[in-house]
């Protein structure tokens, strides 16, 4: 496999060649809302080089709504339909790579030995994925500090860097390779190659903050002050699970619509008070105390404990949106030092 | 006018005060966020801690949303811009909070920042050490120099429109009296013919996350319509029509409540714009029944009054 480039004025070419073999997957520009993730048609502008607020590929492979069992009764027979997405070679171009690692996280969960989500596994397992390395960092990205960011790069099909008038192309498995199409690509010189390890450099020094390295399941503790003052502030919204690349919680719900009866997934979230309110009335996480320490401790401990990954992985999405500051950075970076750590065994 | 860094100093004094008469047992305030064009609420229990207070450009949240519950048996104080106080007035009128419960340390407020609205105008916000009002400017320092940033393209959309400066009520007056600056006029689509299709792409982006309903200090209701089961008045589905639903019974309800403080959409993360319906709903409330959402001078609830002069829609199909 050799890497390649592609001039940024041969991409509309490059993309309309794909569509020939493929169902193509893209952020989608949008007026006043960040890009979001969608099969691209006539008229999309899709944004591959990850330079804008996106929401995440989530929404795409694991939709906000979707039927999963639509009973519908007609002339006194009844018929059960499960609406099943096709099966289709699709390619996911312009993820960052903190968003196609967290589709790994989804993987352990949606593709476990155990259990296999059929309409998930339809969307993902014809996937080939790119993701790409923007000219820019955004400031509230802190991956290289929640795990090793040069694994994730073996986890993707290829990789994209953009270098300003081209995009540098770096197939990484057999099916990143087979999207080089020779018209289209070229080989890099060697500046190219140079401005692609300091892209490189720059994402895994961004965001590196003092508890980078730490194994963070071992330093988060149940009992530690913070949950406490975090709960305090949180108002209890969730978009940060909401807008969290691999937050996979969702509620299904049964609809009559007519003479039918559909069985919908949707989203669902631990921030929520009815996440955890059982019929008879009684809630476990009664406060938001334990829903805000639930939600770090589900993605530093029982994630690595479960499935042996870590399940943030620093997209900064919460950074940016959380409307009173809670900051995941912040917390981390307090539960991982010393001072802390005295401080709660002392 | 005072600077910014005065009237800091003035809030910290204030607050610090009623902590140590015992007249409060905690101060709701905003604090140094962790990065310098976000600030972070704060509450403040101990005299010594005042100085975790700050007062900048980017004091955006409305603190009242605390209020309900911290306030329920309890005296507490709480910093708060002229809108904040407006918040304030309306559960103190829904009898959410009691007078005698707030102690209110009001400070004068030319407006807050949109962080979006920063970085369309190209501040590179990873860059940012400092923000500050000079006139009708913002003053954005940056680890390489200082650059001015138009308050058109800086300030958040309801601060352009804004006419409540100086704090309505409070028991500590922090700063001056802040002029009301030229109108920054704003794009308003109004009742156009096709506000059917505009709203219809606006819900079509809905997530259904409820922050705008979390963050809102009018939506106090222990118990939603949005989470009744039974009946279900709207799906959890994030499909145009539920979303229609969930936003136009939510604004039903903050008719003449609302005080357009702009939380609603400051946090919404796919940019629905919540706060032009409560907005338009306000604008028919003072045309038609000449009632003012948050004003201390009203004396009762625009739903829970009757004059016999009062608008009859029935009488007056449009």
């Amino acid at each position: 496999m050799t890497d390649k480039v592609i001039s940024k004025d041969k991409i509309g070419d490059f993309l309309a060649a794909l569509e020939g073999k493929y169902t193509v997957v893209a952020p989608v520009e949008r007026a006043d809302a960040p890009a979001e993730f969608r099969e691209i048609g006539a008229g999309d502008t899709p944004i591959i080089d990850g330079s804008k607020p996106m929401m995440t590929p989530k929404d795409y492979l694991l939709p906000r709504y979707e039927v999963l069992v639509k009973v519908a009764s007609e002339d006194g027979s009844v018929n059960v339909e499960t609406p099943l997405p096709e099966d289709k070679p699709r390619v996911m171009l312009g993820v960052w790579l903190a968003d196609a690692q967290a589709i790994k996280v989804l993987d352990r969960v949606f593709l476990d030995r155990n259990f296999v989500d059929p309409y998930y596994a339809r969307r993902r397992e014809n996937l080939t994925l790119v993701a790409v390395m923007p000219a820019q960092m955004r400031w509230s990205w802190f991956c290289a500090s929640v795990d090793d960011v040069e694994e994730w790069k073996r986890n993707v099909d290829a990789m994209m860097y953009d270098l300003g008038d081209r995009f540098y192309f770096e197939p990484v498995s057999e099916k990143g390779a087979a999207l080089v199409d020779g018209v289209f690509f070229s080989d890099p010189s060697e500046a190219d190659t140079a401005r692609k390890n300091e892209l490189w450099d720059q994402f895994k020094n961004t965001g590196a903050l003092p508890f980078a390295g730490k194994a963070l399941y071992e330093n988060l503790r149940w009992d530690d002050p913070i949950w406490g003052e975090i709960a305090q502030k949180c108002i209890g919204c969730g978009m940060c699970s909401y807008m969290c690349p691999s937050c996979s919680c969702f509620d299904i719900q049964d609809e009559v619509c007519g003479a039918c009866v559909e069985r919908y997934r949707c989203r669902d979230t631990c921030q929520f008070e009815d996440f955890t309110l059982m019929g008879a009335g009684h809630n476990p996480r009664a406060n938001q105390l334990p829903r805000s320490r639930q939600r770090l401790l589900h993605k530093f401990m029982y994630q690595h404990q479960q499935f042996g990954v870590v399940g943030c992985t620093g997209c900064g999405r919460c950074v940016e949106l959380c409307p009173v500051n809670v900051d995941i950075r912040e917390v981390l970076t307090r539960t991982c030092s010393d001072e802390m750590e005295q401080k709660v065994e002392g | 006018m005072a600077d910014m860094s005065e009237i800091q100093t003035r809030i910290r004094e204030e607050a610090g005060k009623a902590l140590e008469s015992g007249e409060v047992g905690v101060v709701i305030g905003w604090g140094a966020g962790s990065v310098p064009f976000k600030t972070t609420p704060v509450f403040i229990d101990k005299a010594q801690d005042v100085e975790k207070l700050v007062w900048n450009p980017a004091c955006t949240n409305n603190l009242a949303v605390y209020l309900p519950k911290m306030a329920r048996d309890r005296k507490v104080g709480i910093v708060a811009k002229p809108c904040d106080i407006r918040s304030i007035v309306t559960l103190i009128r829904e009898k959410q909070v009691k007078r005698e419960n707030v102690f209110i340390i009001g400070v004068g407020c030319a407006g807050v920042i949109d962080a979006r609205s920063l970085e369309n105008a190209n501040v590179r916000l990873s860059e940012i050490t400092s923000l500050e009002w000079s006139g009708n400017d913002l003053i954005v320092t940056t680890q390489t120099g200082t650059s001015t940033v138009a308050a058109a393209d800086s300030l958040r959309e309801q601060c352009k429109v804004c006419d409540s400066r100086t704090p309505a009520i409070c028991d500590a007056a922090v700063g001056d009296a802040v002029p009301r600056s030229e109108e920054i006029s704003i794009d308003i689509p109004g009742l156009s013919e096709d506000r059917k299709a505009y709203w219809a792409e606006q819900f079509s982006r809905c997530i259904r996350c409820y922050a705008c309903r979390q963050v809102c200090p009018a939506c106090y209701c222990r118990s939603c319509f949005a989470d009744r089961v039974e009946p279900r008045w709207t799906a959890k589905k994030a499909t145009t029509q539920e979303a229609w639903m969930f936003h136009a019974t939510r604004a039903m309800h903050l008719a003449g409540r609302c005080i357009g403080c702009g939380e609603c959409e400051r946090i919404c993360p796919v940019g629905i714009r919540v706060v032009e319906l409560a907005r338009e709903l306000n604008a028919i409330a003072k045309d038609r029944y000449g009632f003012d959402a948050g004003n201390p001078e009203e004396e009762t609830h625009l739903l829970g009054s009757y004059r016999d002069e009062d608008f009859d829609p029935a009488q007056h199909s449009e």
